[in-house]
């Protein structure tokens, strides 16, 4: 940009505008015409600007009223005849700029080195959906959606305080994407959000085009697998984070919220644990910890306890195994690696796959993974049961995120298992554990209430935590 | 970060190994409970006194203490002393687990493969967070591995025949009880001297004694139990004949058809209280050793502490069942009345005495 104010002509500000704008076609410079002669200059971005507005609010007034003074003609349009929610005024090129960027509308007129900034953003956005990846069976069904300010609302209508600051960022150099903080005073440490605020601002990138770009860049240990900063995108769960004490990261363009900080048992809780009865969500936890644990260790149990102490299962069950096992022509570790590998690809392809082929694919897994495999005696059934099960205790895990490092690190337990039997199993969970007890989310230690212990919250971990904590932070 | 009292518990209670059972056994057949007994008020007048001698001087430890009250040199000899039964301590441990791990589990496995992935982790737990990742892990495995403990004890009472008790102190006498009491004692003895160095890691030095006294207490306590059910279970003539006693009674458990071998549960949960007692002491091994030579030099130190043990358990691995003989020979005749009476002693009287040269 050669100018950085804007000039009292009006010409002279259109050139240097089209000169900043140059080549970019969905930018429209509109005149309005007093007798003659240009009176007004309107700036907008089109497709960003909601049109009804800019022809009711904005351009019905200024043209209808054609008597005002030349003098002090900004403050006059500012306080008569632009009818929108929000104006500000600027003398910068740069500030005309990034407003018409972000849908707002310049209006320029001569004799003046002031612009009028009129917010008419009206760009098109999806609706209110519900929540895809993180299902319930009770509770609201609303979920944050790509535009910033539809997921501030859906926040201020569940904490309708003032206390409810949501603080503004500006991240990324070329994508300048609006960032909020957000958190409940007085109730959120300020530690924390003092800490937090210094990694966003310390952010220097050229694009934020997800939530992800800012985890990635503020979490604490960013080479470890565990998440430790919960991705979110349903607003009753961010909610009830912000009551507890935490704090959230709105990003623009994303329908995912960052919370932090996390523990490891955040992974393990679902939205719907909240809504319903205390003694189910009690049975339904155990399920969840019971399969999280298979989900790590079930193909490394397998192995160790077929291959090397098959003494340690009851006799019958070892002879079953091994009937199936014998016309089977890989050893146990290469089977269980080749069956767990498809079966991630299996994921993988029921990720990408359009949504019209789907059952094609699942017929393709089960029959040719399944049933045929076994019956030409390429892999043995209980091979089969064993993955499939570990599967299926990955998808019990309520958080998508969360359910990745246990995918992830249970090939690394297959190895021990394969290498060592049981004490490899046992290495591996110590491995972890001491990852996990050394790992911090935002300076906070991963894995209390256990350690360090804290004993009033223990029950928090089995129970539904109750509703108690909320009064008392 | 500081060590908060129940991981300084955990820590020490997890120390407690099974191991402890083979003298009592030995001495004292169908009264190993009343060796036991004793030999537990031992340990905790022991670690009573160990607790005291480590809160002398707030924020010192074991080191810092020495060379206040003795000086530079003198002190440096005493530490010396100290490090040398930590670092036996550390590398007879791993044996142990090692030679445990080989018999039971991997046959086939050459040794130093088999200890590799233990040093390895303890390597990773040390230099990742020290002694605060250790007491964290302790918070998660001495909970899981007192249940473990405890639980087969309820699965038992089936299988006991409480004649196998009797006669109650006839066939032993109080020389046989002492006798057997003083070894016992010696292999119980691992955690006692963990407060002499951790005490200062800890927010609240003052509760030290509180919590060491504790889970001395209770891992006595256990010992006992475990004693008596070995007896009830295998039987008196049995029982001091095996080498994990413990481990086989709870072999012995056949529930349904289906509960049973849960000795196999239990060895995998050994092996992490084995993981915590280990990291412990590799943790003050070094550090002891570090500030002996150059305080900043201790993660250098945890990996020469680390692999040295692995030398000399992969060079000792030929050798036999090491463990009595280092019982007998060095510690019952060394560091119970050197390191664990005597210095300590010494310390306790000093500090009370040159009060000022501490402040």
């Amino acid at each position: 940009m050669e100018k950085t104010l804007l000039s009292q002509s009006l010409k002279e500000n259109e050139q240097n505008l089209r000169d900043v704008f140059h080549l970019c076609s969905d930018i429209v410079f509109r005149y309005t015409y007093n007798q003659g002669t240009p009176e007004f200059l309107i700036l907008y971005l089109d497709g960003f600007v909601d049109m009804t507005v800019l022809e009711q609010s904005i351009l019905r007034p200024l043209m209808l009223n054609r008597n005002a003074e030349p003098d002090g003609m900004g403050k006059m349009i500012r306080d008569s005849f632009v009818f929108t929610g929000q104006t500000k005024t600027s003398n910068q090129v740069k500030d005309v700029v990034n407003n018409v960027l972000k849908g707002y509308v310049a209006i320029l007129t001569e004799g003046e080195s002031l612009a009028l900034l009129a917010d008419a953003a009206g760009f098109d956005k999806r609706a209110i959906d519900e929540p895809k990846t993180e299902k319930a069976s009770q509770g609201p069904r609303d979920c944050f959606t790509e535009a910033l300010r539809t997921n501030t609302m859906l926040l201020r209508r569940r904490i309708t305080t003032p206390r409810l600051k949501m603080e503004s960022f500006k991240l990324g150099e070329l994508t300048s994407t609006d960032v909020v903080l957000a958190y409940v005073e007085d109730i959120a440490k300020p530690g924390l959000i003092e800490e937090v605020r210094k990694r966003l601002k310390n952010i220097s990138t050229q694009g934020i085009l997800d939530a992800a770009y800012i985890e990635e860049r503020i979490q604490d240990r960013p080479k470890s697998p565990f998440p430790q900063i919960q991705k979110t995108e349903r607003p009753d769960t961010t909610a009830s984070s912000l009551i507890e004490g935490k704090v959230a990261i709105l990003v623009d363009c994303t329908p995912t919220v960052l919370i932090l900080p996390i523990n490891f048992w955040a992974g393990l809780q679902s939205a719907d644990d909240y809504y319903e009865r205390v003694d189910f969500v009690f049975a339904r936890r155990l399920v969840r910890y019971v399969m999280m644990f298979a989900s790590l260790t079930l193909p490394g149990f397998y192995i160790a306890l077929t291959t090397y102490h098959p003494d340690l299962l009851p006799g019958t069950l070892f002879i079953s195994i091994g009937e199936a096992r014998e016309k089977s022509p890989f050893p146990t570790i290469i089977e269980v690696l080749i069956m767990e590998f498809v079966f991630e690809g299996l994921q993988e392809a029921g990720i990408r796959m359009p949504s019209q082929i789907g059952p094609l694919v699942s017929i393709v897994g089960a029959l040719v993974v399944g049933q045929a495999a076994v019956e030409a005696n390429i892999v043995s059934a209980p091979i089969v049961i064993v993955v499939a099960l570990t599967g299926i205790a990955s998808f019990v895990i309520p958080r998508y995120a969360f359910a990745i490092p246990l995918r992830i690190l249970r090939f690394a337990i297959i190895f021990l298992a394969g290498i060592y039997g049981m004490y490899g199993v046992s290495i591996g969970i110590m491995a972890i554990m001491i990852h996990l007890v050394t790992l911090q989310s935002i300076g906070e230690p991963y894995f209390p209430p256990i350690t360090p212990l804290i004993r009033r919250r223990l029950k928090e971990i089995i129970l539904r935590p109750p509703h108690w904590p909320w009064g008392k932070p | 970060m500081k060590l908060s009292g129940n991981q300084l518990f955990w820590i020490m209670f997890c120390f407690q190994v099974h191991y402890a059972l083979m003298p009592a056994l030995q001495y004292g057949k169908q009264d190993a409970w009343l060796i036991c007994l004793l030999s537990g008020a031992g340990v905790i007048a022991i670690t009573y006194l160990m607790a005291k001698v480590s809160q002398l001087s707030p924020g010192d430890n074991i080191a810092d203490l020495c060379r206040k009250l003795l000086g530079k040199w003198a002190g440096k000899l005493i530490l010396l002393l100290y490090i040398v039964v930590w670092f036996f301590l550390t590398a007879v441990t791993l044996r142990e687990w090692v030679d445990y791990v080989y018999l039971k589990l991997l046959p086939h496995t050459p040794i130093p493969i088999v200890v590799l992935p233990m040093s390895l982790l303890l390597i990773y737990v040390n230099l990742k967070g020290g002694i605060f990742a250790i007491g964290r892990c302790s918070q998660i495995i001495g909970p899981l591995y007192f249940l473990i403990g405890f639980a087969p004890v309820l699965l038992m009472f089936g299988i006991m025949d409480w004649t196998n008790l009797l006669p109650i102190y006839a066939d032993t006498g109080v020389h046989q009880i002492v006798k057997g009491a003083v070894p016992t004692l010696g292999n119980t003895m691992g955690g006692a001297m963990m407060p002499l160095m951790l005490t200062a890691f800890m927010q609240q030095p003052q509760q030290a004694t509180k919590y060491a006294v504790r889970a001395m207490g209770l891992s006595s306590l256990w010992v006992l139990i475990a004693a008596l059910i070995s007896v009830l279970v295998l039987g008196s003539h049995l029982a001091p004949q095996l080498t994990l006693p413990w481990v086989v009674s709870i072999r012995s458990v056949s529930i349904l058809n289906f509960i049973q071998n849960i000795d196999a549960i239990a060895v995998f949960v050994y092996s992490f209280s084995h993981f915590i007692a280990l990291s412990a002491s590799t943790f003050v091994t070094s550090y002891g050793l570090a500030q002996l030579i150059h305080k900043k030099l201790w993660k250098l130190m945890v990996v020469c502490v680390v692999g040295l043990s692995f030398l000399a358990v992969v060079l000792t691995s030929d050798v036999g069942h090491i463990t009595n003989l280092y019982r007998d020979i060095i510690w019952v005749r060394w560091v119970l009345p050197v390191n664990m009476l005597g210095i300590p002693l010494l310390l306790w009287i000093m500090g009370k005495m040159k009060k000022g040269a501490l402040q």
